[in-house]
């Protein structure tokens, strides 16, 4: 039982690691690759032709990078008038209930996605250059798997302050 | 089954379920329910990546939190002083241009009163103005900015209904005056009131604060004139300005260390990321709504109960209220706007109206009770009750209402440099 906690708990601190390289990573070369596009265009009338579909795909993957990162934060965008009106142990129930129902949409998510780059592997459409489209989109089912096992664990831990009526 | 099925949502969404999530399984259940492959909701949410607008969302964002953690605020505070300190109520009016400036280039996402707050507050309370007045204006001013370029609002504007950005951007500018015109005009009459001392404009401390923000002024000059002249789109505008802040900030004034960079983009990005999701969900659910013509079905349900245009807009403005006292301004421009753009079309309202009517609105929302944004965020940097807040916003949202009826009912106020600009 204990290995096995560690095990887990060191793979999703291999995983936030490994997401926020990626993140950085791509961001810094977003930012060099755009600025370098409009210093082509303006001073040499040119431009890299893959460039501006090849930043509009690493926008997305920061996009769900992002938000794979405000699930762990729980930082996204919600309406929050009720839940704070409960006690402390309410609360969490509450947060069990959202948390768990976050984590089955998102399922449902991945499916959709995988159903989706099915579709787009049979026909074989081009991103940019020679990439083709299913390889770029790979990032929505891995998104939606980190925020489905963010929002899993966060509910597995909510439920369990909520039947022991503290936090420890 | 639709109807049960609305109700456990919208029950889901008010216990705070994320709104990325209530939009994702309405989009999910709807194409369900009409026979449609899942996979539509992916092939929407993938639209994200072929809207080359988009690219400019991260790149202000980051430049924004740069800015916010530079001595940038400081500089522009001061500049504004030197020049309009001499006025009577001149340092709340200097917080209400500071502020709005610095929303308009941060992107409106709360930052402004994290940035400038801190430097404003203890200031306007020393020069002897109301700690209400204060709050309120610090709370209310974060979120003027929305109505200029480059603020995120405008662009996702821009992005949902595709309407041509520079449009936009020649449409907010005097709407945008004019809030901070009335709320000026408040401020020197509470800065006649409270017999606040005003400074003497003197040509040194003009030139010394002038050149001590030296290699940032030319930056939002240069952006500015680049885009009003429609020689460079507002993602490269974006790529500049993201660029150009790195170098300054980080090489030239040294105020924020290369090591801090890594730590900015996951800040920013934790904001893009929880809009932009928002944005893919709803994508996907208005292509259900649209091709299930709800918004036809609204119109016709609205043609046959209101006839004038005038009507009409009072109900817009009544609605968007409401809505921008419930949901945050992302998820009610992805959601909401497409409904509304076409019936408003049919009542013959200019989109670009339309959406300074829009944003104005969500504006005002931001700080009004019970759940706007900049009430808690206020709150949090003032470490004084929201309650306290409540009150102290009341008068200056009394005025932004009565700009918000002048923007509404004045169409030309918002198109007039648009048509001037059209050929």
């Amino acid at each position: 039982m204990g290995g096995l906690r560690t095990f887990l708990k060191g793979s999703l601190w291999l995983f936030d690691k490994l997401e926020y390289l990626v993140l950085v990573f791509l961001f810094t070369i977003m930012v060099g690759l755009a600025f370098l596009q409009i210093v082509l265009r303006i001073f040499f009338a040119t431009g890299i032709l893959w460039g501006d579909p090849l930043l509009r795909h690493m926008l997305l993957w920061v996009a769900l990078l992002g938000a794979t990162m405000a699930t762990k934060e729980g930082k996204h965008i919600n309406i929050d008038v009720i839940s704070k009106l409960f006690p402390d142990r309410g609360q969490a129930a509450i947060q069990a209930l959202t948390d768990l129902f976050s984590a089955v949409i998102c399922v449902f998510l991945i499916q959709a996605s995988l159903k989706f780059i099915r579709d787009e592997f049979q026909a074989g459409a081009l991103a940019f250059l020679k990439v083709p489209t299913w390889t770029v989109t790979l990032i929505f089912p891995v998104a939606f798997g980190l925020i489905a096992l963010r929002f899993g664990i966060s509910s597995f831990r909510n439920g369990a302050m909520a039947i022991r009526g503290s936090a420890r | 089954m639709m109807f049960f099925s609305s109700i456990v949502t919208v029950g889901l969404a008010l216990l705070g379920t994320p709104l990325f999530i209530i939009i994702s399984a309405s989009a999910l259940l709807s194409f369900h329910l009409v026979g449609y492959d899942s996979s539509i909701v992916t092939i929407e949410m993938y639209r994200m990546a072929n809207t080359p607008m988009l690219i400019a969302i991260p790149l202000f964002a980051f430049a924004g939190y740069i800015l916010a953690e530079s001595g940038a605020p400081n500089r522009l505070v001061r500049l504004s002083q030197a020049l309009l300190g001499w006025l009577p109520g001149g340092l709340a009016i200097v917080a209400l241009l500071a502020c709005t400036l610095f929303t308009a280039f941060t992107g409106a996402s709360g930052v402004t009163i994290i940035a400038l707050g801190g430097l404003l507050f203890p200031a306007l309370l020393s020069e002897k103005y109301s700690e209400k007045f204060s709050l309120g204006l610090l709370t209310t001013s974060g979120s003027l900015g929305l109505l200029l370029l480059p603020s995120l609002p405008l662009i996702l504007y821009g992005v949902v209904t595709k309407t041509d950005i520079d449009q936009l951007f020649r449409g907010g500018i005097v709407p945008c005056i004019l809030l901070v015109f009335l709320l000026s005009l408040f401020s020197v009459y509470k800065g006649l009131e409270a017999v606040v001392p005003s400074s003497r404009i003197t040509l040194r401390e003009v030139t010394n604060a002038i050149w001590a923000a030296k290699w940032e002024l030319p930056l939002p000059i240069v952006v500015l004139i680049g885009i009003y002249s429609g020689y460079i789109a507002i993602s490269e505008a974006a790529a500049i300005t993201a660029f150009c802040v790195i170098v300054v900030e980080v090489g030239i004034y040294r105020e924020v260390r290369l090591r801090d960079l890594p730590r900015l983009m996951q800040k920013s990005m934790v904001l893009v990321g929880g809009i932009l999701i928002i944005l893919g969900a709803a994508l996907a659910f208005t292509n259900y709504l649209i091709d299930a013509e709800v918004p036809m079905k609204i119109l016709d349900f609205l043609k046959a109960h209101i006839a004038s245009k005038l009507v009409f807009l009072i109900m817009l403005n009544i609605f968007l209220l409401l809505v921008g006292c419930m949901i945050d301004i992302f998820s009610a421009l992805f959601v909401v706007v497409p409904l509304i753009t076409p019936i408003a079309q049919a009542y013959g309202i200019h989109p670009v109206h339309l959406g300074i009517i829009f944003l104005t609105n969500l504006g005002i929302g931001y700080s009004t009770p019970p759940v706007g944004m900049n009430l808690f965020i206020a709150s949090f940097r003032f470490g004084r009750p929201v309650l306290k807040l409540y009150v102290a916003s009341l008068p200056f949202l009394a005025i932004l209402l009565f700009a918000l009826m002048i923007i509404t009912y004045v169409p030309s106020l918002s198109l007039f440099l648009v048509k001037m600009a059209a050929p």
